[in-house]
């Protein structure tokens, strides 16, 4: 069965299928998929009445648009009017937002079936998904791995071809490394592309809303729909966007793709191939190794930033207007805040907070904050740089395939550094988008990285669209 | 509590600094469109940004923007092109966000500075540090017992903060920089300025030194005063406080203090190693806020000429003296009512200063009686120059005219019309004058001999007889003449 | 290490409303020394001048308008605890800030 958005709105325009057809599938294929504990909540009813609407506006030739009838699943940290949103938190567990999020009514009103909340890293922290308070989602292609995170459950139910699209969160990769992980592609708009209205704040300055989909296309049509100005967001731009899903394969361009050389150094010979073997052998596409010599402060500079902000930003959960309430017999105001933050919290989230705080409290803020944003200054310096030189990069989104669970949940450092390549995008704002490229000898996807300088998603989707096919022919050749 | 004077304490020296948090007046909030009426039930005027829900960001008010920048003109401040937002953070339950976003390094405005002067207080120049602009935070009131309630209506409303420098000297001085500011906010209608209400609400800072020392001493935080007077008792209790400590030599400690306006004392809140570590940062969800030189001039054509200004002015053109140019431009519709009359008059000072005995005397008691704000005010100026011209003209008397004022301020009318019809003309004919003269001294023979011996204060007597014979309306001053004339003349 | 030792950890856990048990503090304190570590390559970097990129941003302002029609009922929804239209929380004590 196929998970192209491309063949599901050819089926729905010719008949072939209905909206409420799709819908049942997805509620039976989740169903029978259960163990990959991918949502967090369902929304069965509101679903198939929205999906008999969007068959009736159809019927009378009221098709909104590409997206009109199609179930997305949402990552679990924005916001649904009416439903509950947990940010797969203990403190959010009866949580049920007033309003949507931003990119929510723009479904809506697109005529996308907004289906079920997916399961993530708490508070979009983490890189695999384990650090939910709804349990760990698993791998579709290896029920013994992660499915990358924080949007885990997001990459898993498309990859596991339960629906065609949905929406996660990048703040440091969270969109790219679980497509990665789980085969499918995902993408981090520019910073400032897509309106943050909603969605639950973790690093405000680096989160973005992101697509995944099955194909380039897919995630394509999905970011086209959500993104443009919001006046709820200060920091999403007046920029117009543009007919990304329109975006096809052209290999009469000549492109120059360059390749960092701080992320192809110390690379297995595995992983190496992974990345090279399309690229060496697309038409048209020169080459270039570049050079992105602040790449050591990333992982430090992302860690300090965006615990910094989340620490401010988790402040607003006391026990106060909403969430968990953990008030004893007796207790004043400043246990109450204490009781249930600490009850509500997972350990991941509490070591960022304190990390944040660290960095910073009195004494230390010159040495933690103020250096990680001129290291992140560099960083941004150090991509200008690279793009007057080639027109997109592209790495590995992630040094590994798919771990196992638990195998790195003793070392958040190694957990940390897994990171090294998508971080450096997020701070410095870019574009950038993972697609699946080879598997490797477990069977496991290798996800390919592109970047393209700030607001050049079209240059992105271009050369997206060619690298998939290329890696389609790779594979077909290889069968 | 020593009342005594600190200026004039040959030992000590009081160095105080304010900090004034004034509520701007828009319509909507700071960073959201939640509207700002006072009294409405708890809670109602919030939305999820202003009550911290998950996934809510800010968008600041232009209009507050303007006010800020038009109050930093007012004072003479620089207004920087580019200013940061910052979070402030801390946990209270009135602050939904766990952070006040406010700014920090880089604020709006830096510098500028007002003059105070009053009573007992010369005329001198205060300089300002900076204005910059923060949200608000809801209230928290007392409960049932152990409980208190939240209501997040207050929270997000646009406050600027202004702080001075630490130069005023005495607590009187003190309480002039906060009328002189309060003026300022009114007169701009960047603020309603009331502490009552809680739109201006002012901490100090407070140390002593030794006369003639430069260093400063060491300096307490006083906050929770609620009203001008407060503000007086607390700056005074505290400085006498300060000079108790060190005269036993003690040492003060940088604390922050309660007022306590019962007790009269101010108590113990934290010290200088429990301050809050605030942790500000640049605010992530906003960009940094710009203002263009072409705004800050399209802004500075809106501004009124401020009190003190015009103050300046009553005194040079109309000759009037500094207590009545304070009093008439306290507050600008005043100031507005004055200066109609005044054109009327066509400046002349003598009558201008009519105008204004009227204006400080009458007007404002009346106003003060009935609780009328000046805008009310239901006599116009025009009348009352009217009404000052049948005084300058003889029609009516000052105690006539006294009634003629109640008269118009019941009902507007033509008072030449109302004098006329309500019998109020003053005579001054002398023919008439002296006809009722000769009436009364014939009538009272004993007395006018009395007088011709030498009892003077019997003239009294006879003013009295002629003036109720006349129904009040004889000419006092003609009457006093003629009286004079007729009673020594019949020598 | 010397940098997050146990007073500095619970310094750190007050301003944060987070609570550890001894063994958690100890624990916190290692993790958050090994992570202080890694991020101590920030050290190493020279003096870098700062981002002209951001200088010409500008903050969107909005107009002055009321446009939330105010709704006690939603403030309210997800409230562990209220009294009538108010949030209700123990005892404040004295002004904060």
């Amino acid at each position: 069965m196929s998970n192209h958005l491309s063949e599901l709105r050819a089926d729905l325009d010719n008949g072939k299928t209905t909206s409420t057809s799709l819908v049942e599938g997805a509620l039976q294929s989740a169903q029978e998929q259960s163990q990959l504990n991918a949502f967090i909540s369902m929304n069965a009813d509101q679903a198939l009445a929205a999906a008999k609407t969007a068959d009736e506006e159809r019927a009378q030739g009221q098709v909104r648009g590409p997206l009109h009838g199609i179930p997305v699943a949402i990552k679990d940290n924005i916001c649904t009017q009416g439903l509950r949103t947990t940010c797969a938190s203990r403190f959010l567990e009866n949580f049920v937002p007033g309003y949507d999020a931003t990119v929510v009514s723009r479904l809506r009103q697109s005529g996308a079936i907004i289906f079920g909340k997916t399961n993530c890293d708490e508070f979009a922290m983490g890189s695999s998904n384990e650090n939910s308070a709804f349990g760990p989602v698993l791998n579709p292609h290896d029920l013994n791995c992660v499915p990358g995170g924080s949007s885990g459950g997001s990459a898993a139910v498309v990859a596991a071809k339960i629906v065609p699209l949905s929406l996660g969160s990048d703040t440091g990769g969270s969109v790219r490394q679980p497509a990665a992980l789980c085969g499918v592609v995902g993408v981090k708009p520019t910073y400032g592309r897509v309106s943050r209205n909603g969605l639950v704040a973790f690093g405000s300055s680096l989160d973005q809303v992101g697509p995944f989909a099955s194909d380039v296309v897919g995630a394509a049509t999905l970011l086209e729909a959500i993104a443009g100005p919001d006046p709820m967001d200060s920091t999403c731009a007046d920029r117009p966007t543009l007919a990304w899903s329109e975006v096809t394969v052209d290999d009469s361009q000549p492109v120059r793709v360059g390749l960092p050389r701080e992320y192809t150094e110390g690379l297995s010979e595995a992983a190496r191939s992974a990345l090279l073997e399309p690229l060496e052998a697309m038409d048209g596409v020169e080459l270039v190794e570049v050079s992105l010599p602040h790449t050591d402060f990333a992982i430090a500079t992302y860690y300090v930033l965006a615990s910094a902000e989340a620490s401010a930003n988790l402040a607003r959960y006391d026990g106060i207007r909403y969430g968990v309430r953990v008030q004893e017999p007796g207790a004043g105001l400043d246990e109450v805040y204490v009781a249930s933050r600490s009850q509500g919290f997972g350990p991941e989230v509490k070591r960022r907070i304190m990390l944040g705080t660290f960095a910073l409290s009195a004494g230390y803020y010159d040495a933690y904050y103020a250096k990680a944003c001129q290291a992140r200054d560099a960083i941004r310096k150090d991509f200008e740089d690279a793009f007057a030189q080639v027109d997109v990069l592209a790495s590995l989104t992630a040094p590994s395939t798919a771990f196992e669970l638990g195998s790195k949940t003793n070392d958040p450092i190694s957990m940390y550094l897994s990171d090294i390549f998508t971080v450096p995008a997020s701070l410095a704002g870019l574009p950038a988008m993972s697609l699946p490229g080879r598997l490797d000898a477990r069977g496991l996807p290798w996800g390919l990285q592109v970047l393209a300088p700030h607001w050049e998603e079209s240059a992105m989707f271009r050369f997206a669209a060619r690298l998939e096919a290329q890696v389609a022919r790779q594979r077909g050749e290889q069968q | 509590m020593s009342t005594t004077d600190i200026t004039k304490n040959p030992k000590w020296e009081a160095v105080i600094g304010l900090e004034v948090h004034a509520q701007i007046r828009t319509n909507s909030k700071l960073f959201c469109g939640c509207p700002i009426t006072f009294g409405a039930e708890a809670n109602s005027q919030t939305c999820p940004v202003c009550s911290g829900m998950p996934g809510t960001l800010p968008v600041i008010n232009k209009k507050a923007v303007d006010l800020a920048i038009r109050l930093g003109l007012a004072i003479g401040s620089d207004i920087h092109d580019q200013s940061i937002f910052a979070r402030k953070n801390y946990f209270y339950p009135d602050l939904p966000n766990g952070y006040q976003i406010s700014q920090f390094d880089k604020p709006l405005c830096t510098g500028g500075g007002i003059w105070i002067e009053g009573k007992d207080v010369p005329r001198r120049w205060i300089r300002m540090t900076r204005i910059h602009m923060e949200n608000d935070a809801g209230k928290s009131s007392h409960g049932e017992d152990g409980y208190s309630l939240v209501d997040l209506n207050r929270s997000g409303v646009a406050l600027c903060e202004i702080v001075s420098e630490p130069d005023m000297r005495s607590p009187a001085e003190a309480m002039s920089y906060m009328k002189s500011l309060r003026s300022i906010l009114r007169y701009t209608e960047v603020s309603d300025g009331n502490m009552e209400e809680g739109s201006f609400r002012c901490d100090a800072n407070i140390s002593v030194r030794p006369r003639g020392q430069k260093k400063l001493g060491t300096k307490t935080e006083l906050k929770n005063m609620n009203s001008f007077r407060f503000v007086g008792q607390a700056l005074n209790y505290e400085i006498q406080r300060h000079i108790d400590v060190l005269e036993a030599g003690g040492v003060i400690e940088q604390d922050t203090r309660l007022w306590d306006t019962r007790k009269q004392v101010s108590v113990f809140m934290r010290s200088k190693e429990d301050a809050h570590d605030y942790r500000y940062f640049p605010e992530p969800d906003l960009l940094p806020l710009r203002v263009s030189p072409e705004r800050i001039e399209q802004v500075r054509a809106t501004l009124p000429e401020l009190a003190d200004a015009r103050s300046q002015r009553y005194q040079q053109e109309f000759s009037l003296p500094a207590y009545d140019a304070g009093v008439l431009t306290a507050e600008k519709a005043l100031a507005e009512y004055f200066e109609a009359g005044a054109a009327e008059l066509g400046g002349a000072p003598a009558k201008v200063k009519s105008l204004s005995n009227w204006i400080m005397g009458d007007v404002l008691r009346r106003c003060k009686d009935e609780s009328l704000e000046v805008t009310a005010i239901p006599l116009p100026p025009h009348r009352l120059v009217q009404l000052i011209g049948l005084i300058d003209d003889d029609v009516i008397s000052g105690k006539i005219a006294k009634k003629l004022f109640d008269a118009l301020w019941e009902e507007d009318g033509d008072p030449m019309a109302i004098v006329t019809e309500r019998g109020w003309v003053q005579v001054s004919d002398t023919g008439a004058i002296d006809e009722v003269i000769s009436r009364i001294l014939a009538a009272h023979p004993s007395e006018v001999e009395q007088f011709r011996g030498g009892k003077v204060k019997l003239k009294g007597f006879f003013v009295g007889q002629v003036m109720r014979e006349m129904r009040g309306q004889g000419n006092p001053k003609l009457v006093n003449q003629r009286l004079s004339a007729l009673l020594e003349g019949q020598d | 290490m010397s940098l997050v030792d146990p007073s500095s950890v619970r310094r750190i856990a007050h301003l944060s409303r987070l609570r550890f048990t001894d063994e958690e503090v100890e624990e916190y304190g290692t993790e958050l020394a090994k992570i202080l570590d890694h991020v101590a390559v920030l050290e190493t970097l020279p003096e870098v001048s700062g981002s002209e990129r951001v200088a010409c941003l500008a903050t969107p302002e909005r107009k002055d308008e009321v446009s939330q029609t105010g709704d006690a009922q939603q403030s309210l929804s997800n409230a562990p605890e209220h009294s009538g239209s108010y949030f209700r929380v123990p005892l404040v004590i004295g002004e904060e800030s």
